[in-house]
């Protein structure tokens, strides 16, 4: 399984609205979204599949702090023909802060790529942080993202 | 998709081609186990409601240091609030590890309160949203305290009462999804990657790729209700165990199309001491033992497939039908009509409320009958068909309306809501539907008044409870396109008119 490769937050804009140029900061090769600041994240075919024809993305969460004042979800979006679309929706259950210093704390969540997605050609996706209860606050998620074949 | 709304409206006014002789689902549950049930429409001293909060109560009640405390039997799947103890989460052991937990506790409740009848009932969040209203006050209608409420100051829950949870974690597309899911990894969480053998360490090992049902409706339901809830020590809310007998309801469900895992680290893994038996010993179930519900002692109800058109036959569902639209206010052999001439107008500042006396016993009929679990549709088509075409139905029919904006205003049908608006969402389970008219005829010069059918059983037996001869019909105008102001609907008539098959 190839990890993703992630890039810095401006690679993505050709394939993300505007909205999201104030993407994540990058850090030690994984990015950091909060409820301000989404993360840009540049996929690539797994080769041992389907490629790009690779059927599901998989957004890992290597660290996270949830927010003092309301639980938050993380939403996983791709931009397609100038409208945005929401690929998956997950929380972070316990709900707890964990660090990547913690490796088996790490999070793995699956979402389908549906039927005429331009993830295959744009090779995106924004993650964001979304409060459920509150403004989300202080809340964050160091994440990465691959494309995988089902199986 | 087909929601069930859309089944059921099939079945009522499409109604040619309708099952009536196939024997109903509470015949299905003949000589089973017992049945598992959805909260919904349950009164607080309903007897498995009755007995889960007098469980709860007793487990409460015992010293911390009791195996069977609800301290102790909390601490099997967290130690404390930042720490598992034998839970997985993220690898493919969470459902059937779950499933045992939740049916130990079923177990311990059935010898505690000597109700051997007890199965755990379930919060099907995707038909009801709202929290169980049983677990929500601090004492119960008659003046007791009530077990099912988190009293303990630092951890009540914080989702507000009155919010459905929203329909993009728990709604009829979210479930449509993972019902669709194909092989058991992507369906139920995948295994670790390092797995080699079935040492008892991966189990809470996690490290595998969640997929929709547990990244969504399990996690975000968990988080957002607050309290314990959201932690490790999630089952010390007894709400805990009306979302877990969901999630196993919903695996049992996908199972009635797709197969389990049949790889031996999966099936074989033991999980060594991590439950408990009434008589305290350990019982340590492999995976293996865990696939069936009624092998565990309870079940949905839901048995395989059955066979594609056995038992059909057409019905006059469709006569009557007929025969309704054709006369308004028809009554005759297995039709009751009862209606209400100009009831006013729906407008957007002042939703139209109309209430209409009905006879008593069809409306207890309609209310008695348990609905169908959602999800069922869309695994087992025939058992929403049958559901369908038996029982008591009840139609409102709103008749010659005169229409202002009609083409950018939709109009949403309610029942029986304590108050509606336009910000009352479709997720409120007092919605029944929505209709509207895209061009109406006063364009092409002529003055039609058009009406339309609703159904309102779904939602009646959803509502459940109460005896009464009074339905109250609510209808509210919304815009259609956004920036467009919606316009008004002044009914000429309503009727509401009861079949029986």
């Amino acid at each position: 399984m190839v990890r993703a490769t992630i890039i810095g937050a401006l690679a993505g804009l050709a394939a993300i609205p505007a909205a999201a140029a104030c993407a994540a900061s990058a850090d030690g090769g994984r990015l950091l979204a909060t409820v301000s600041r989404p993360a840009i994240i540049s996929l690539q075919a797994d080769p041992a599949g389907g490629g790009w024809n690779s059927r599901s993305i998989v957004i890992s969460v290597h660290e996270f702090r949830p927010s003092a004042n309301g639980p938050v979800q993380i939403v996983v979006e791709e931009a397609c023909g100038g409208s945005t679309k929401v690929l998956g929706r997950f929380g972070v259950y316990p709900h707890r802060a964990f660090s990547e210093d913690d490796p088996a704390r790490a999070q793995h969540f699956r979402a389908p790529v549906p039927p005429g997605s331009c993830v295959a050609t744009s090779g995106t996706v924004r993650v964001r942080i979304v409060p459920s209860q509150g403004n989300g606050a202080g809340a964050l998620a160091k994440v990465d993202g691959r494309l995988v074949t089902d199986s | 998709m087909v929601t069930r709304r859309e089944v059921l409206l099939h079945g009522a006014i499409g109604a040619g081609f309708i099952a009536t002789n196939l024997s109903g689902v509470a015949a299905l549950a003949a000589g089973l186990p017992p049945k598992r049930v959805s909260l919904q429409g349950l009164a607080w001293n309903d007897p498995i409601v009755s007995t889960y909060r007098d469980a709860v109560g007793i487990m409460k009640n015992m010293a911390s240091s009791k195996k069977f405390s609800w301290t102790s039997l909390a601490m099997i799947h967290g130690t404390d609030p930042d720490n598992y103890h034998f839970c997985p989460h993220g690898d493919w052991y969470f459902l059937p590890w779950h499933r045992g937990y939740t049916a130990m506790y079923e177990r311990i409740i059935r010898s505690l309160t000597k109700n051997n009848d007890f199965a755990m009932p379930f919060w099907d969040w995707t038909a009801n949203p709202l929290m169980p209203s049983v677990f929500l006050d601090p004492k119960t209608p008659d003046g007791k305290p009530n077990p099912l409420f988190v009293s303990e100051p630092d951890w009540q829950r914080t989702w507000d009462p009155t919010e459905p949870m929203p329909d993009d974690i728990v709604g009829p597309d979210v479930l449509s999804s993972i019902l669709g899911d194909h092989g058991f990894e992507n369906f139920g969480t995948s295994r670790n990657p390092n797995q080699t053998n079935t040492d008892p360490s991966w189990v809470p090992a996690g490290g595998g790729t969640q997929g929709t049902l547990e990244g969504t409706p399990h996690n975000l339901v968990h988080n957002n209700i607050g309290g314990w809830m959201p932690s490790a020590s999630s089952p010390r809310d007894p709400l805990f165990f009306m979302h877990h007998s969901n999630i196993d309801r919903i695996w049992s469900l996908w199972n009635t199309q797709n197969a389990n895992s049949t790889d031996p680290l999966w099936t074989g893994m033991k999980f060594t001491n991590n439950f408990l038996n009434i008589d305290g010993s350990y019982w340590s179930p492999k995976v293996s033992d865990l696939y069936v519900p009624e092998d565990l002692g309870y079940t949905y109800g839901y048995g395989p497939p059955k066979a594609a058109g056995s038992g059909l036959k057409s019905v006059s569902l469709g006569n009557k039908l007929s025969v309704l639209f054709a006369r308004p206010g028809a009554s005759s052999a297995g039709l009751a009509t009862v209606a209400v001439a100009n009831p006013g107008t729906a407008s957007p500042a002042r939703p139209l409320e109309v209430a209409i006396r009905v006879p008593a016993a069809p409306l207890a009929a309609v209310r008695d009958r348990p609905s169908l679990d959602s999800g069922s549709e869309m695994v087992n088509f025939m058992a929403a068909r049958e559901q369908a075409a038996t029982g008591v139905r009840v139609l409102a029919f709103i008749r010659d309306i005169r229409l202002t904006e009609t083409s950018t205003t939709m109009f949403r049908v309610f029942v029986d809501a304590e108050a509606v608006s336009a910000a009352t969402p479709t997720s409120d389970p007092h919605y029944v539907g929505t209709f509207g008219f895209l061009r109406h005829s006063e364009h092409a010069g002529h003055d039609r008044t058009p009406s339309v059918a609703v159904d309102l059983t779904d939602a009646l037996q959803r509502l459940g409870e109460g005896a009464s001869s009074r339905i109250k019909l609510q209808i509210v105008p919304v815009p259609a396109r956004k920036g467009k102001a919606a316009g008004t609907a002044t009914p000429g008539r309503i009727e509401v008119s009861f079949i029986t098959n």
